[in-house]
């Protein structure tokens, strides 16, 4: 209780002094943050871009919060179709910068996820993801083996990603390419499959531990000791889920934006006289905390404008694919990416970001992104002596 | 005034065929979401699983010919219309008390920018925090700034008659509208064009200001802008009383300064604002915000410190310590699970009779049995008068439920503020908690008269039904 307070019933009577002070010392650290955040008047809703784009209460932050509450306390049902609002979260965090309490929305909901697949009540639109993973390993279906994967090992494991996998599978090569212009030697595995980014905000545990084992031994065995991921998503789940389990990873997981600026005192760029606009992810500059660390690296190549939208840093706005929106709804999905894709292009055509998710969801609604590594192909030189 | 028997189905069916499923639902999780907006009583109420009262639809448009659709079937159809923007009234106005049409505007968004003219054209449903974003990233600000920016639209700062933090210098929304776009029954679309004045019969748009709904639906708003300020300049002082600070401002105000924020806090509040200031224990504190044009605010910093000459100068800090906490609306979440009731009330009065109406109030609230804290502080200024804002917090006694304990509370705030002939609301409006009192305030003949204008323009009372009493 703060001091102010102290002094402000100082006026009440002692009966309801009494009264209050057992409810601050006894009962209000018992409160649960679901149904704090379920009282709040949506502080948070104007950065959400679920809420923003879809409109509606029900979808908005708080709004969710309030049927989960609901839902938890057995005022609804748990039904599928009572549930389906919470799957609407992008889980980008977009909302915790701007919640007075910090609060997670989507670790706030995810119990009922859980609940929710242990009952069979989860929409089933999840049925497609969950086969996706357990059956090709990746979040959107089958992939093709390429040449370049190779199983050689070495100090510098790349774990691609779902994205890369399916839709992107040269940015791994690209990758390879511009690990080895810093002066490092890189591999991947033919046999990578799905972090279990996904089946986690499901809140399918099962099919998440059965993955995430599976993944933290042939990782481990593989000797690396950098993995080194090429999505955000993936080092979220690598650096923070995982411990969560008590699942340990051997390699220093790290993001390749991290790495490129680890190594960014040696690297010699070339001129490039353009104006671009970056796109920050917010698993990236959010959930990982490095808010301006796509802004540092392109800051550094001489010649180039950087430009930031209106929405950036810890403030950013969503793009991607990597979301249970792409399985529940995905036409507004794609208004989500479109908004983001007209706020970018409002600054410059040349849109660079560091996700692989970023990029599908952007192009998917019409644009041309490059990802971090396609854009620094050109524009390293190589290193200094 | 009952409305046509249609049952749920049918309206689903036959809004879908209007609309599109997309923009329709009857979904419980739906309807339960639009059955409150944020008046503390409900969401007491929503703590127990307890439901005001259930829309049997919600329909989400995304254009002016989508909310023309909906005014003429729920006109046709007789059906109860109730139009809901961010949710963040405290007065339970957007409560679709007689079910219905629940009609979310949050998708009618568009922001369009007018740098020669400085106004922006801008749909209801915007959200306030991206739209001043959007306004500051292109060198420009709305100056308005509700407690609820980051959560409220512009329709219904309209329709409340909102006002924000800096509103001494920049107004409050009904100073900023230029013109709007509104549906009134039986689906017309009244445009009012927006220019700097116009003297071509009564001002139409100023029947919309407030009006909750009750007139007709909001789609799209024309707000004057600024130029973002050159200069801030940060002070703030320490007063013996409050009769002291108040006098200090209305002098600011006669001498025609206009700061951009002023808040005068009473002895307890100032504890909390002023907690880094020993100095300022025992004392009314004040913050001011001073902004725009260098020179001017230079000139007003002069004013400013001339007319607080006898108070204690307290520095930047107090008014820094509430530039970061001025939107942390945390109180509620964290002790309404506790059974604490809290509320706050605004209310307008003269200079004249500003330091007794405060009295009153608070002597009335502090009275009321289980009341715990009960403070306030002036938040609006006016070369006239002042607004003040209370807020109480109390444990309802033994045999008393939350509701009595916060009708009690009410009363006496209202009842001490009509004894001053103060107004009932400065900015949070009426809705359906401040209904019991709006005929006191008007007065019987002022209340016939919005009777008329209602049945004038919606003799069906579809739109709001309930709402004010009217």
């Amino acid at each position: 209780m703060s001091g102010w307070i102290l002094e402000a019933i100082k006026g009440s009577s002692f009966k309801t002094k009494l009264s209050a002070m057992k409810k601050f010392f006894l009962e209000k650290s018992k409160v649960e943050d679901l149904t704090k955040c379920s009282l709040c008047p949506n502080m948070c809703r104007y950065a959400c871009p679920v809420s923003i784009v879809d409109g509606k209460e029900t979808t908005s932050p708080a709004g969710k919060a309030r049927i989960a509450y609901l839902i938890k306390h057995g005022y609804i049902d748990l039904t599928t179709e009572n549930v389906l609002p919470l799957y609407y979260c992008l889980s980008c965090e977009s909302c915790t910068p701007h919640c007075f309490f910090q609060f997670n929305l989507s670790e706030l909901v995810r119990p009922i996820r859980v609940e929710a697949i242990m009952r069979g009540e989860y929409p089933k639109q999840l049925n497609n993801l969950f086969d996706n993973v357990m059956n090709f390993g990746c979040a959107f279906g089958e992939v093709e083996k390429r040449e370049h994967e190779t199983n050689n090992r070495g100090d510098i494991l790349i774990f691609r990603g779902c994205v890369v996998r399916k839709f992107y599978p040269e940015l791994s090569k690209i990758a390879t390419e511009v690990i080895e212009k810093l002066g490092y030697k890189s591999f991947m595995i033919e046999d990578e499959i799905c972090c279990g980014y996904l089946l986690y905000e499901a809140g399918h545990d099962e099919y998440f531990m059965k993955i995430a084992k599976r993944n933290a031994e042939r990782i481990n065995r593989s000797g690396a000791k950098i993995l080194l991921t090429l999505s955000p998503e993936c080092t979220y789940t690598y650096r923070i889920i995982y411990p969560r389990y008590k699942i340990k990873m051997k390699p220093r997981v790290m993001h390749i934006t991290e790495f490129i600026k680890e190594n960014m005192g040696k690297i010699r760029f070339s001129e490039r006289k353009e104006r671009i606009v970056i796109h920050d992810p917010p698993k990236l500059t959010i959930s990982l905390n490095k808010t301006r660390i796509l802004l540092e690296i392109l800051s550094e190549i001489p010649g180039l404008k950087v430009l930031r939208p209106m929405r950036n840093g810890k403030n950013t706005f969503y793009a991607g694919v990597s979301n249970l929106l792409y399985w529940i709804d995905k036409e507004l999905l794609l208004e989500i990416n479109r908004e983001r894709l007209r706020e970018l292009e409002e600054e410059s055509n040349i849109i660079v970001t560091a996700s692989p998710s970023a990029k599908r969801g952007l192009e998917i609604a019409g644009g041309k992104v490059y990802d971090l590594v396609e854009y620094l192909r050109d524009t390293i030189e190589g290193v200094r002596d | 005034m009952s409305r046509k028997k249609i049952s749920d189905e049918k309206l689903y069916k036959e809004l879908v065929s209007l609309l599109g499923p997309r923009k329709v639902s009857n979904k419980l999780v739906d309807l339960i979401s639009y059955s409150h907006d944020y008046w503390p009583i409900s969401l007491l109420w929503f703590l127990k699983g307890e439901i005001p009262s259930l829309p049997s639809i919600v329909v989400f448009p995304e254009s002016l010919r989508d909310v023309v659709k909906v005014v003429r079937y729920a006109y046709d159809n007789e059906i109860p219309l109730y139009a809901y923007g961010g949710g963040t009234g405290v007065l339970g106005g957007a409560v679709p008390e007689y079910g219905g049409i629940v009609i979310d505007l949050k998708r009618l968004r568009h922001i369009k920018l007018y740098e020669e003219d400085l106004y922006v054209d801008v749909g209801a449903g915007t959200n306030g925090m991206i739209l001043e974003n959007y306004l500051n990233k292109k060198g420009y600000t709305l100056g308005h700034f509700p407690q609820s920016l980051y959560s409220s639209t512009v329709g219904g700062w309209i329709s409340t008659k909102a006002i924000g933090q800096f509103s001494t210098k920049y107004g409050g929304i009904e100073d900023m509208l230029l013109g709007l776009e509104v549906v009134v029954p039986p689906g017309e679309v009244i445009h009012i064009k927006p220019n700097p004045r116009a003297a071509v019969g009564p001002d139409i748009k100023h029947l919309f200001i407030e009006a909750e709904g009750m007139f007709g639906i909001i789609t799209r708003a024309y707000l004057k802008i600024h130029p973002y300020p050159e200069k801030r300049v940060l002070l703030s002082f320490a007063s013996k009383s409050l009769a002291d600070a108040l006098e200090s401002v209305q002098n600011i105000l006669r001498r025609g300064a206009k700061p951009a924020v002023v808040r005068i806090y009473d002895k307890v509040e100032t504890l909390k604002w002023f907690h880094m200031k020993k100095k300022a224990k025992g004392k009314i504190g004040t913050i001011i915000i001073l902004e725009g044009d260098n020179v001017l605010v230079e000139a007003e910093r002069k004013i400013v410190e001339e007319e607080f000459r006898n108070a204690e100068p307290m520095g930047e800090e107090p008014v820094r310590y509430w530039l970061e906490k001025r939107f942390d609306v945390r109180e509620l979440p964290e002790y309404a699970p506790l059974g604490i009731v809290i509320d706050t009330i605004e209310v307008a009065v003269p200079w004249s009779r500003a330091v007794d109406l405060y009295n009153d109030v608070i002597n009335a609230m502090r009275d009321i049995e289980g009341t715990l804290i009960a403070y306030a502080h002036a938040s609006h200024f006016y070369p006239q008068g002042v607004c003040f804002y209370f807020i109480f917090g109390g444990i309802p006694p033994k045999g008393i439920s939350a509701t009595e304990y916060y009708e009690k509370i009410w009363e006496a705030a209202m009842n001490a503020t009509l004894k001053h002939e103060g107004a009932i609301s400065h900015h949070h409006g009426i809705g359906r908690m401040r209904a019991k009192w709006i005929r006191k305030d008007l007065g019987d003949a002022t209340m016939e008269l919005l009777r008329k204008v209602k049945n004038a323009i919606d003799e069906k009372k579809i739109l709001n039904r309930g709402n004010m009493g009217v």
